[in-house]
This record gives C-alpha cells, structure tokens and sequence, in this order.
C-alpha cells in the first residue's frame, strides 16, 4: 500500500515530519518499508501559453513556439506538431531536471535556439509512455510553479499491511492510525454533491445474498468522460496507479481513500435497466477489463443485466460494460462481497486485482452510502453530470456493529503492564468504549472486521500504547523437562565420530530428481511425489539420500574438488501400506584420497576404508552386524553389501555405479556410498560398556598370509581361527590384503593376524607355535587353500 | 726406537687421524698388546737393571700420555661423528605439516545446536515432529482456515489434498500440546519447506520455535526470554525491540529485531502470545492458560553471524565452503 504524504496530512493535522511518521506507524504495526519519492522532478517547471507556432525554417519536423509563461515569452523547439496556439502547455525552463534524470539546458535544433522544453507526462513521471507533449484540458494560470502545485514533489509512504488489517488499505485508515496514535482529530471528508430528484427505471436484484450481502447503485447522468486533471494523476500514480480516464481515476481515487472498491457501469451496456446479481454457472465466459477472456469455474458472484455478465463481483469489471470515451451515464456499483468467496474467485481464476485483495481482507459493508456519495461528489467535480437522488440499496441482512466485553484484569495479565488509558486509546481508533466497574463494553466499527474478540482489543491497547514499556519479567520453567533427549544426543555424535573420521557435514534438499530415482532404484520404496514442485528435478521427496549425496559430490567435483567426503543425518520418505514414512539416516559418501593434505599417506578411499569407518563405528557403539553382498542398481555389482543386524537391514555400502558417475561428469574416481537406519542402530546401541579387565600378561602374535580365490569370503577363516584357537585367541584380524606381483590370477593373499594371550599366565613361544601351526593346517584342510609364507 | 722418536711419530700421527676407525688402528699400534708402547715394556728385560725403574718410568709416563692424547682425540671425534649423525636426521622444521582430515559441522548445525544450547540451559525441551503434516496440524488448528490470506504468505508444497511439508515448525507445538498437560516449554527445530527459490530463499530451509505454556505469562515474560537468547546468542551489548505485526496463531503479534553493534536493527525472530484459538483447538482453557510463541529462521541467523550473503551457499556444500566452519 502506497500512501503519498500529502493525501495522507488533508485528513489528520500533524506536526510530525515524515519520518516520525514512518517510525510511529512502524511501531505500532504498519510496517513502513520504504519512502518513496515517485516524480523526482525538480527546478522551474511553469504552466505556459502557445502563443505563437512558425515551421522551422530548415527542419519539416520541428515546430518553432512562442510560449508565455507570463513573466516573459519563451522561445520553444517542438517535435509534437500537434500543438496549437491556445493550447496550455508545461514548460520546463533551463536547470530543470526531468523525470528520466535529462537535465534541461537551451539547445540549438538546426539553427533554432529552444530556451526551453515542453513536457510530456512521461517526462514529468506521470505515465509510462507518451506521444504528445501534455496539454491542460482547460485554461489554467501561466507562470504557476507545476511541481508544487501538481504535488510532483509528493513523498509517498510504502507500507505493509499485514493481511488481518484492511482498514489500512487506505488512505483514511492509516490516518485514523496517526490520529490514534498522536491525538490529532480525524477529518472526514464530507461529500457535497449536488442531487436531482429525476427518476428512472432502473432495478437492483441479489439473487446470491451469501456472496454479495449488500448491493447499491447510484445514478449518473450526462457525464463527459476525458482526460484527468493533473493533481488527480498525481495522486494516482504517486499512490501506484495508471491514470485512465476521469470517470474511471474517480473509483480508483475513491478506493484508495477509503478502502472500499467501486465500479461505474455504462448505463448503455444494461441491457434490461436492471442489475442482478448471482452465482456463476460453470462454464460462463467473460472478457474483462485486461482482455482476456475467462472461463468461470461456476460460483463466483457475477454483476449481470440478467442476460449478459457486465462484471466479475468484486474482482474486476466487465470490457463490455466499462466506461470509454463515449460514456454518458453510469451505474456506480458501491457493493460488500463475502470475502471467503472473493478469496476462491480469485485464486480459481488466477486474478488478483487491487479491488479482491481489499474484499478479500474484508471492507465496511456500513460505509456504502457515504462511499457512493464521495464518489458522485468526485465524478461531477471532474467529468460533471447530474447524481439522481434515489440510492438503489439491497442489503437484506445489517452487519451489526460488534460488542466486546473487556476485562482490565485480563489487559494486564495479558500486556504484563497497567494501561490505565485504555478507554483513550481504543476510542482514537473509533471504537466506543462504556466503562463498567472491572470492564469496559467496547462497541466495534464494521471498518474494523478484526477486532472479534477480547483478545483482539488488548492488542490494539497494547500497540497503541507502545510495548518498550513493558518491562522483562524472569521466566521460570517447570523443573519436569529433559532438554535434549538420549536421540537427539545420539544423533549428535554420530556427526561427531563422522566428522574425527574425516567426512564433512552437508545439508541438501530432501526433494530430488524423480527421473533419477526411477533410473536407479536403490530401494524398492514407493515414491512421495510433490504435488506442486519448484521445479521438475525437484519433484519428489527421496527414498535414501544417494541422490542427494550423489549431486552434491558431483556438483562438488564439477567444481575441481576432487578428494571428497561427506555425510548428511537427514530423513529419507516414502510411502508404505498408504501410510507416508519419514525415516532418518546416516548417509556419506567420498572419492579420492584419504587425507589429501597429509603428504605422507597417499591413500585413496576404498570399499575397505569405507568399511573400516562403519566397523569402528559398530564397535564403539557395541553394535553386533554381519554383511552380506548385494546387487542393487546405482551399486557396482561385485563391491556392494547390506549391513544387517540381527537379520534385519539397517543399511548399505558400496561402489557408486562409474556408468551413473559417468553420466554426471564424474570421471576418473572410485566413489564409496553408505546408508544407516539411524532409529534401529540407535536401538541396538549398548547403553553401558561392559567391563573388561586390562590385562596382565603378555601376549603373543602370529601372521599368516593365505592365499584366496578372489570370491572367498575371508571372514570364514577369521572365524575358524578363533573357534580353533580358543580360549587363548585374544583378537584375530587382518592385516594386509594384497594382489599383484607373486599372486596367482583370480586370487588375493590375505594376511591375517592372531593374538595369544592367556588371563592367568604368561604363553610361552613353543605352545603358541604349535596351536597357531594347528590352525593354519585346519584352515588350509577346511577351505582347500595354501599359505603364501 | 727410542723414546723420543716414538714420542715424536704418535703426536704427529694422531694429528693426522680424521676418523673413528683411523684412531682405532692408531689405538692398535701404540697402546695395543703388540703396539709400539706396550713392545717398549716388553724390552726392559734387555734393560740392565739398575737402569730400569727409571726407563720403566719414562715409558709409563710416556704411555700415558699417549693415552690422554688418544683419549682427547677420541672425544673429539666422537663428537664429530654425532653431529654429523644428527644432520643425516635434520628435519625442515618450516615444511608445513601433514594434515589428518577432520570433518567440519555445517554451518547450519553448527547455530542451530548454539540455539539449541541456549534454551536447554533455560529450561526448554527439545521436541521434534513430521515434516509430512497433516493441514490441519499446520494451518487450522494454528487459526489459519483455509481461505485465510494469510496461507498466501505460506506457499506449500502438497503431497495430497491435506497433506503437505510443514511450512514450519509450529505444528511441533499443536502435538506437543495434544499429548502434554501444562506446563509446558519447549523448542521445535527442523526443517520446513516454502515454495520460493532466489539468493534469499530457499524451498528448504531450517527453524527454531518455541512455546511456554503456563498460568499468568504475559509480553513481559516473552520480552524477557527472548532478549536473554539474543544477548546470550550475539552478545552482552544485544537489544531487543518489538514491533507489533500479524500471525494467525498468536495475538499480540511481533516482529522482534535485534540491536547488533555491528549492523544495527535486524528482524530476527517473530513472536507473540498464544492465541486463545489454538489453545481452544488443543483443549486448553485460554481463561486458566496463557502463553507466548516464538520462531526464527536458522539460515538467517547463519547468514548474519558468518556474513554469508548468498542463502543458496547453504545447500551448495562446496567443500572449501564447508571448510571455513
């Protein structure tokens, strides 16, 4: 909403400047963004006179004037040929500076000196594009300084108007603000129009009371429809409006003023004298004033003669039954329409007009008598005609003022501060106030659609009031509550381990590309589509946050980085049994080397290290898993496995599939995934360690390198060595996997290392030999495989 | 060989000696069993005898001084050789070091767990929610029916009819307040979804809400709360300010700003207290129970601690990004 200053000050006498205004309505909840100066114009812009118009002796374009802007006679260069000797003019004199920022200076057109410049109303900021120079409609004054007097130095207020507020949609509204809130009077325009007592045969008929409650019209007859008059554009485009015709600037100019939008029918297009009013029937099509044509989804209120729709209610009117040129009598429709109804009219068809965003809001269906004769009064003032008396006015059923009881006490308990000038403060905004013992019966303006309950006048006291004046009070919270809970703890160290192990935290998005879920279904979920995406490759919510990770590291190798790790907690979605899942995960995934800044480790990132990271991590959390290898699509088909506890999956590791990479850019680097169910390793979690006693006796260790064919799955041998070991086996492990020189093709050599240790004495070297000998040949018998040494 | 000459021969010998393994064999030659000092010894029998304590003498005093020369020459070299080992190991203690990779918190988690510290240490549980919500819990049981303009300035992304990804995190407190009795105060942080995508917008983006719940809470109580969060979370020197505004959901409404030094007034935080609508819709008795709410988005706390001036960094995860937090 765009309030130009002066508007603003002809309705409240203020002695504040406009910043104070600015910050008083700011802080009494009319955010003030902004304060604009629309015109920028400034230096000697006159009214002038043509007086005299010769060709240009070399030039067939130019014209040669002579204006009088009464103190001397100007020599003037035109291209606007259309001028005449008569014709009132703007005349920008030397040091002017234009709306555009083009400064006026005297300037030679083939051999002519132009000592001044006559303006267009583009140039002075009063319409987008213009062909002529401006000309008055009628005589005016020579030598009156047109900035002033035409208000093209107009500041003009930018204000939000919160959705719950539209009474501020106007001009008037935000002076009762500024009333309310400095104590100066209000000053209502009063209307003086001059009535005749003609009939005529006209009728109003609402057949859709629910959506239009009240309808009026009013009459006018004989009007000339033309061109505004200068300060009326002002206004208007000061206050973010195009200038379109006189008839036409009136409603506009009305509707700003007091929130309430009006429309003026040509009589002419009432078919049958008569407006009726009523639900659209699916179907109907209308062109309205933007030219387009629509097609109603049925239900939308329509403005009709009974046959043809002249205007969608409360939206936008009709091309048919506008006001043009040759329009001599009008229709003035000042009606109330049901703002739930306005809201779905305009979100069905897509329109939003300056006229729905008040109705929907919701506007005074009290004021329409007033409104219309403001309007009338407006209309004859610049386009003349006769008002008829009579008042068409179908308005059923009287919204009544509301009443509110209000309770002081609950002021207080609700501000936490006295307001002892409670009364005062609601009573500046136009609301009755009657002071009965503990309360106070507050009677609400219809203006005010708002104020419905209690509640609703201890925020106009407390706003008015001004909350710096409350003072902080020590809060003290019930002693019952956790803070974090053991989840949420959880969940913050598990980033925590991640990131000592290297991987950086991202956020990403939880919609992605439904293309590429379908291309690589790494699960078998059924996918949450979104109805209305932002855009077509963030259209549904993702099963697993592959796809997340995926165009994060290629987004990130596409921009050089090429040694990445990362990892995300975030939930995963999906649909099960008709039921909508959000299921979180510990997801990560990294390519390159280990620890690119450490010169001395050249590692790069493998299934193995990969795997080392979850294993730390189970044994820390005291986490029992077994993995098994898995095909899945995304996956490279022989360095994918799934992590099971207890048979249950709680997740998976792998290789990105490279043909996926490749598709992406990403070229030249093995890339490792994995994804946790974060609930169920949070449930398996050991909650307290198990004691171990530090041991007391030495141990000893033996390696072994053994020789596998590649698809053995080595576990089963560090299994075998601790079930033929025994009791004195403390740890077996591996300690090097090896391929290449001295290794058969189609097999791998593992090393594999066991520790001895005894709890009640100190192993000798002998007896060690001779288990760990019974093992390796128990191996070797087992699994028909031989040591390499 | 006389005396002398041996004498003579050793000094000039051992001067020569430019080695460990040098002075080992001059060792050898002088002081060993069969060495030239230990052969005069040998020789005394060849001595008449009333001659030879005093020949015994001479070579005594000469073997040790031998000795002592030897014994100067070796420290010396040994000396010598240590330094020289000690340079074989000479490190370059300019070579930057060789890094371990560390992860880092994003720098979304990072704030949030500070915000999240804050009200902890004050009382406030944490509590989480669905980001796939039911309309209900987001818009109407938060006094926002469907043909309220104000669901304009919440553009959602729907997944069917009624249901939708919460616009933010206020449904967390209409659930909370279905299970629990009050008192109650807690904070609900996570990830909300809005329709607008530009370098100040993200359709994804993070929340903090809050709600107190109990008898005779007032604008006083909410002023007090928030102004220790911002002077705990941006410093001592922080103010508030509270410029009434509109939500559905809490009456009085507030847009709060923050007094930073270094930027001046900042909108930060919007809240409000409860209004009697949404403790109606969970069965609380307004007349028994007020309360205050409040909310502010994450990223643009992030954005004016860290001086991140694209919001779409956040979601980018550039690692060098990443690596400055």
């Amino acid at each position: 909403m765009r309030v130009p200053e002066s508007w603003l000050r002809e309705f409240v006498d203020l002695d504040w400047d406009i910043h104070t205004i600015a910050e008083r309505l700011t802080f009494s909840g009319t955010s003030v963004e902004d304060v604009l100066t629309p015109f920028n114009v400034s230096g000697e812009i006159l009214t002038g006179k043509i007086v005299d118009k010769k060709p240009h002796p070399s030039s067939e374009k130019l014209l040669v004037c002579s204006v009088d802007v009464g103190e001397r006679v100007y020599t003037v260069v035109t291209a606007d040929k259309s001028v005449k000797v008569g014709d009132f003019v703007v005349v920008a004199l030397p040091g002017t500076t234009l709306h555009n920022g083009t400064k006026v200076e005297p300037r030679n057109f083939a051999g002519v000196v132009s000592e001044a410049m006559l303006c267009s109303l583009e140039e002075l900021g009063l319409e987008e594009k213009s062909e002529v120079v401006y000309r008055f409609p009628s005589e005016v004054q020579l030598g009156l300084d047109v900035v002033k007097t035409f208000g093209l130095d107009e500041r003009v207020l930018e204000l939000e108007v919160t959705p719950n507020r539209p009474d501020c949609l106007s001009i008037y509204g935000v002076a009762r603000e500024l009333s309310a809130l400095s104590g100066r009077p209000l000053k209502k325009p009063v209307p003086h129009v001059v009535l005749t007592s003609e009939e005529e045969n006209f009728e109003v008929l609402v057949e859709d009371e629910q959506g239009c409650p009240r309808y009026t019209a009013r009459i006018m007859k004989g009007v000339r429809v033309g061109d505004s008059p200068l300060w009326m554009k002002a206004r208007l485009v000061a206050a973010g409006m195009r200038s379109i015709n006189n008839v036409v600037d009136c409603t506009n100019y009305v509707m700003l003023e007091t929130g309430h939008p009006v429309h003026a029918f040509d009589m002419r297009r009432l078919k049958h004298r008569r407006i009726v009013v009523r639900a659209a029937k699916g179907g109907e099509r209308v062109v309205l004033l933007d030219e387009k044509e629509y097609e109603l989804k049925g239900g939308e209120v329509v403005i009709t003669d009974g046959e043809n729709v002249l205007a969608l209610g409360g939206v936008m009117g009709g091309l048919e039954s506008g006001v043009r040129e040759d329009t001599e009598d009008l229709v003035l429709e000042v009606a109330y329409f049901d703002p739930v109804r306005i809201r779905k009219t305009s979100k069905s068809l897509g329109v939003s007009t300056e006229s729905s965003y008040r109705f929907e809001r919701g506007v005074d269906p009290n004021d329409a008598e007033y409104v219309s004769l403001r309007l009338s009064e407006l209309i004859q003032k610049v386009a003349g005609g006769v008002v008829l008396e009579r008042f068409w006015d179908v308005y059923p059923r009287k919204v009544e003022p509301r009443k509110i009881v209000l309770r002081k006490e609950r002021i207080r308990k609700i501000l936490g501060v006295e307001v002892v000038n409670a009364k005062d403060l609601l009573e500046g905004l136009e609301l009755k106030v009657e002071e009965a013992g503990d309360s106070y019966r507050v009677t609400v303006p219809t203006f005010r659609p708002d104020l419905e309950r209690e509640i609703d006048l201890i925020e106009e006291i407390g706003r008015i009031n001004g909350y710096e004046k409350i003072e902080p009070r020590v809060i003290s919270v019930p002693a019952v509550n956790v803070g974090w809970t053991k989840k949420q703890v959880f969940r913050r160290e598990l980033a925590q381990y991640m990131k000592g192990m290297g991987f950086d935290e991202v956020i990403t998005f939880s919609f992605v590309d439904g293309e590429f879920v379908k291309r690589y279904p790494i699960t078998d979920r059924e996918t949450v589509f979104l109805v209305n995406p932002i855009a077509s490759d963030m259209n549904v919510m993702r099963p697993s946050q592959f796809y997340s990770l995926v165009s994060v590291f290629a987004e990130n190798f596409k921009r050089q980085n090429r040694d990445i790790k990362l990892f995300e907690i975030g939930k995963v979605y999906y649909k099960s049994g008709g039921e909508y899942v959000e299921e979180e995960t510990l997801a990560a995934i990294c390519g390159g080397l280990e620890n690119p800044r450490d010169y001395t480790d050249k590692r790069e990132t493998s299934f193995y290290t990969v795997k080392g990271v979850l294993d730390e991590l189970f044994e820390r959390l005291g986490v029992e898993v077994s993995y098994e290898r898995i095909v899945r699509p995304g996956l490279f088909p022989t360095r994918a496995a799934r992590v099971l506890i207890g048979g249950e999956e709680i997740g998976f590791l792998g290789m990105v599939d490279p043909e996926l990479l490749r598709e992406i850019d990403v070229k030249g680097k093995d890339v490792y995934f994995f994804e946790l169910k974060l609930q169920k390793l949070f449930e398996s979690t050991r909650k307290i360690p198990t004691y171990r006693p530090t041991p007391r006796f030495p141990s000893i260790r033996r390696d072994v390198s053994i020789l596998v064919p590649k698809d053995f799955e080595s576990l089963k041998i560090v299994r075998l060595f601790e079930k033929v070991g025994g009791s004195v086996v403390e740890e077996v492990g591996v300690s090097d996997v090896y391929e290449g020189k001295g290794v058969p093709d189609g097999y791998v050599s593992v090393t594999f290392y066991v520790v001895f240790r005894s709890v009640d004495r100190t192993l000798t070297d002998e007896e060690v030999n001779e288990l760990f000998e019974k093992m390796v040949l128990e191996v070797e018998k087992t699994f028909g495989v031989r040591r390499r040494f | 060989m006389d005396l002398e000459t041996i004498e003579r021969e050793a000094v000039a010998r051992l001067q020569s000696v430019g080695s460990l393994q040098e002075l080992e064999q001059f060792r050898i030659e002088y002081l060993g069993k069969k060495g030239k000092v230990t052969s005069l010894l040998k020789d005394l029998k060849n001595i008449p005898p009333e001659e030879r304590p005093v020949f015994g003498k001479r070579v005594n005093e000469l073997k040790e001084k031998i000795e002592r020369l030897f014994e100067t020459k070796r420290e010396e070299l040994q000396k010598l050789a240590e330094r020289e080992a000690q340079e074989r190991l000479r490190v370059d203690v300019s070579i930057p070091g060789a890094r371990r990779k560390v992860g880092h918190t994003h720098p979304i988690s990072k704030v949030l767990e500070e915000i999240e510290r804050i009200f902890v240490s004050m009382g406030f549980d944490v509590v989480e929610g669905p980001e796939i919500e039911t309309t209900w819990h987001n818009f109407d049981a938060l006094n926002t029916p469907e043909w309220h303009p104000a669901r304009d300035e919440h553009d959602s992304f729907y997944i069917t009819k009624d249901l939708l990804l919460r616009t933010h995190t206020s449904p967390v407190q209409i659930r909370t307040m279905l299970e629990r009795k009050p008192p109650i105060a807690i904070i609900s942080p996570g990830r909300v979804y809005r329709r607008d995508y530009d370098a100040t917008h993200l359709p994804m983006f993070h929340q903090v809400e809050g709600l107190h719940v109990d008898r005779d809470l007032s604008v006083a109580h909410l002023k007090f709360t928030l102004e220790e969060f911002a002077r705990r979370m941006f410093g001592e020197k922080t103010k508030i300010r509270l410029r009434p505004s509109f939500f559905p959901f809490t009456e009085p409404s507030f847009e709060v700003d923050v007094f930073l030094p270094s930027h001046g007034w900042l909108e930060i935080l919007g809240a409000g207290m409860v209004d009697p609508n949404v403790f109606l819709n969970v069965g609380y008795d307004p007349e028994e129970w007020t309360g205050y709410a409040f909310g502010m988005g994450v990223e643009r706390i992030a954005m004016i601690k860290y001086g991140i001036t694209d919001i779409r960094e956040f979601v980018r995860n550039d690692v060098r990004f990443l690596s400055s937090y």
